[in-house]
């Protein structure tokens, strides 16, 4: 824009970029080198590993920019609100005009102009040729528009004009989707719960919370199973999960990966397991020839009878490699770093053996499994669907309508026979253009025969 | 078994490869009909591989669709190259354009074979075992594929349009700039719906899987900066009427982001995508 142009106020201004589709190239093409930065960068880390990863200046910087969470940051979506805004904008500023060009009626003057493309002769015949020629263009063109000239009839034809309407369809969807995606943001939350197997569960953990946010029913872990394939790899994991309300089961469904189940406004995922005790744990301890069978309770430092040894039960497994229950431990003799090494009930031979002085082997252990579910509410699921719904009849209008006009001429030549002249022209698909042109030319010259 | 068959049409496509330049730079048309004839012919044959290893893969008592793992992906995405470009492009299967195609099947499938990528058949894990596999999988690789014969155009367009024009020499010239230009848009309208289709069908598979439609996985990440180019190049050109070289610079761009789509975020960046490695 020169400075010799009209002199605009500032709104007018601001209204012209903001529906400019100059804008939307810089913000599609920004939303694309922003969405590049979050792949490339660490994200959703704490302050302190910026620090250490990048320095302490180009990690203040990354995290003062917002870098770290790039996708929730402030800047990024200023961004798509911007692009929303656009798209509206622009949308709104041209549809009038594209509804009138899908609206107008056909005019001759505009079809006279288009490049010839055929001549056919139809040879004199007492009938008239009107019927047969326009039960053909019909077919193979689409609707009619008569036009009568003197001599000559004219037929227009205007196919594909849905087709404008295809960009309007496919930004609408878009400015949906967009919708869809804040609403999930502003409305929406994501949890996660553990539940044993045989116990129920009625509030979730959320992210980043401290505390839990209560649910007016709980979740119980009726059965966790771990379904494998021949080879013995995973095949399927799959909770079974009564929901109670009230002290009354109520519903009753499985959840597995790829097949969550929906309570109460809210859907559940499989998302992980893990073995737990089913009661106490009791290991053997010997420290040479004496030995003590001690309880240590799961995930907590115990310190051993006599001093300075202590340990701790890291994990444990229903069956590890096939030694039967196991238990993952951290021992911690004196100085230095704590050895960690598994525990079984009767170890094999060719088991690594235990640092010592203590020796452990597992005396009594009962598992459970504990299912870990996701749970999600989203209230704009269904706008971004509506929206993904909307994408495809709009596609199929922009990319897939092609845009043709065709005008025919009917007039009588000078054999006693009539003249038919077809005009026409496809824009942007030549090749569907050509293609109607050859059907059109074999039909015409069908109609020719006797 | 499979796997033979698979070599065979390896062999297939590397001839057609070179019947279509020979072809191109002795202007013999025969050959350029005979590399046609055994491109399909090859692709009848990587279409009988891939049902054979789908069959095989429920003799092993694990049956899933060939798509599964990086080895599977490569397979398919030779294959869709040769699907993409015989259905919808079958007229511009010759001469330079049509090598280029033909030298990539060949060399996808090379990798595939040679590149020592594992090719054992394995069980689905839970969450790839899903009814959207297929169509997620397909749409997404036919996009690739659709985008891969642009950007053999964009090629095209700037060595046509290179000032000053290389010296002459007696081969075939290169198609007209306005042809090849026209080129460049057909297929990346073909590659931009495709993927869009793959984007979609990826989220509400991911709704069901992930529990998000949207997680800014890398690979989705990816997926999404590669459709913003696209649609940056498609705005450009039918809104603000760029033409040319810029464009076929946009396709080059594009398909740069695609490419890393597919390998680069396979190998380089960790995430929930990680089906590949």
């Amino acid at each position: 824009m020169t400075a010799a142009q009209a002199p605009q106020n500032l709104l007018q201004k601001c209204w012209t970029n903001l529906s400019s589709i100059r804008l939307a190239l810089i913000l599609l093409l920004l939303l694309a080198a922003a969405s590049l930065i979050g792949t490339l960068l660490p994200q959703g880390e704490k302050y302190a590993f910026y620090l250490s990863r990048f320095g302490p200046r180009l990690g203040r910087l990354i995290w003062w920019l917002g870098l770290s969470t790039v996708y929730q940051s402030p800047w990024f979506l200023a961004l798509l609100g911007l692009l929303l805004v656009n798209l509206l904008v622009c949308s709104s500023r041209r549809l009038p005009d594209t509804l009138r060009r899908v609206k107008q009626p056909l005019q001759l003057e505009r079809y006279q102009n288009l490049p010839a493309r055929l001549e056919i002769h139809w040879p004199g015949k007492p009938t008239d040729p009107r019927p047969r020629l326009e039960s053909c263009l019909r077919q193979v063109l689409g609707p009619i528009k008569v036009h009568p000239e003197g001599e000559t009839q004219w037929y227009l034809i205007f196919r594909g004009r849905r087709g404008y309407l295809g960009p309007y369809l496919i930004h609408l969807s878009i400015v949906l989707i967009i919708l869809g995606g804040l609403i999930g943001m502003i409305w929406g939350f994501q949890g996660h719960m553990l539940i044993a197997e045989g116990e129920a569960v009625n509030h979730l953990e959320l992210p980043g919370h401290q505390e839990s946010r209560p649910l007016d029913f709980s979740v119980q872990l009726n059965k966790f199973q771990v379904l494998s394939y021949p080879d013995g790899t995973p095949r399927e994991y799959r909770s079974d999960l009564s929901f109670i309300q009230a002290g009354r089961e109520v519903f009753k469904g499985i959840s597995r990966v790829n097949e969550p189940l929906k309570f109460g406004g809210l859907t559940f995922y499989q998302a992980s397991y893990q073995t737990v005790p089913a009661g106490p744990i009791r290991l053997n301890v010997c420290h040479g020839n004496l030995c003590t069978q001690l309880e240590v309770p799961w995930r907590t430092k115990v310190n051993l009878p006599g001093g300075e040894a202590s340990v701790m039960i890291l994990r444990i497994e229903k069956d590890f490699q096939g030694l039967g229950p196991a238990l993952l431990m951290a021992y911690k003799n004196g100085p230095g770093h704590p050895a960690i090494f598994w525990v079984v009930q009767n170890p094999p031979a060719d088991m690594e053996e235990q640092p010592g002085p203590h020796r452990f082997t597992l005396a009594e252990m009962r598992t459970r499994y504990a299912s870990g579910l996701m749970v999600k509410k989203d209230p704009g699921v269904w706008w971004a669907y509506a929206g993904f719904i909307l994408l495809l009849p709009g596609f199929w209008l922009a990319f897939f309508t092609p845009r043709q006009r065709w005008a025919v001429a009917l007039q009588p030549d000078s054999q006693s026979g009539w003249r038919i002249q077809v005009y026409g022209s496809g824009v942007r698909n030549k090749e569907a253009f050509q293609r109607r042109l050859t059907r059109l030319q074999r039909r015409l010259e069908k109609g020719t025969g006797p | 078994m499979s796997g033979h068959l698979l070599g065979l049409v390896t062999i297939i496509y590397f001839a057609a490869a070179l019947l279509l330049l020979i072809g191109a730079i002795f202007q013999r048309p025969r050959l350029e009909g005979l590399a046609r004839g055994a491109l399909v012919l090859g692709w009848g044959g990587h279409t009988g591989a891939l049902i054979y290893r789908w069959i095989e893969s429920y003799q092993l008592g694990i049956g899933h669709a060939p798509l599964s793992n990086f080895y599977e992906s490569l397979i398919f995405c030779s294959w869709s190259l040769v699907c993409i470009a015989c259905l919808v492009f079958w007229r511009q299967i010759r001469s330079y354009l049509g090598t280029l195609i033909a030298t990539l099947a060949f060399l996808l499938l090379a990798y595939a074979s040679l590149g020592g990528v594992d090719s054992q058949i394995t069980p689905l894990i839970p969450a790839l075992r899903s009814n959207w596999l297929e169509i997620h999988v397909i749409t997404c690789f036919l996009s690739y594929a659709a985008f891969a014969l642009g950007f053999g155009a964009a090629l095209l367009y700037l060595i046509r349009t290179r000032q000053p024009q290389p010296r002459k020499f007696e081969g075939e010239p290169l198609p007209p700039p306005a042809e090849l230009a026209h080129l460049i848009y057909r297929t990346i309208m073909v590659g931009f719906f495709m993927l869009t289709l793959g984007i979609l069908t990826g989220a509400v598979w991911a709704e069901a899987a992930w529990g998000s439609y949207w997680s800014w996985d890398p690979k989705e990440t990816w997926s999404l900066i590669t459709w913003l180019i696209y649609a940056a190049l498609l705005h450009a050109r039918l809104v603000r009427g760029w033409q040319g070289k810029r464009i076929a610079l946009l396709a080059v761009v594009g398909f740069l982001a695609v490419l890393f789509t597919y390998f680069g975020v396979s190998f380089l960046l960790p995430g929930l995508h990680a089906y590949l490695t």
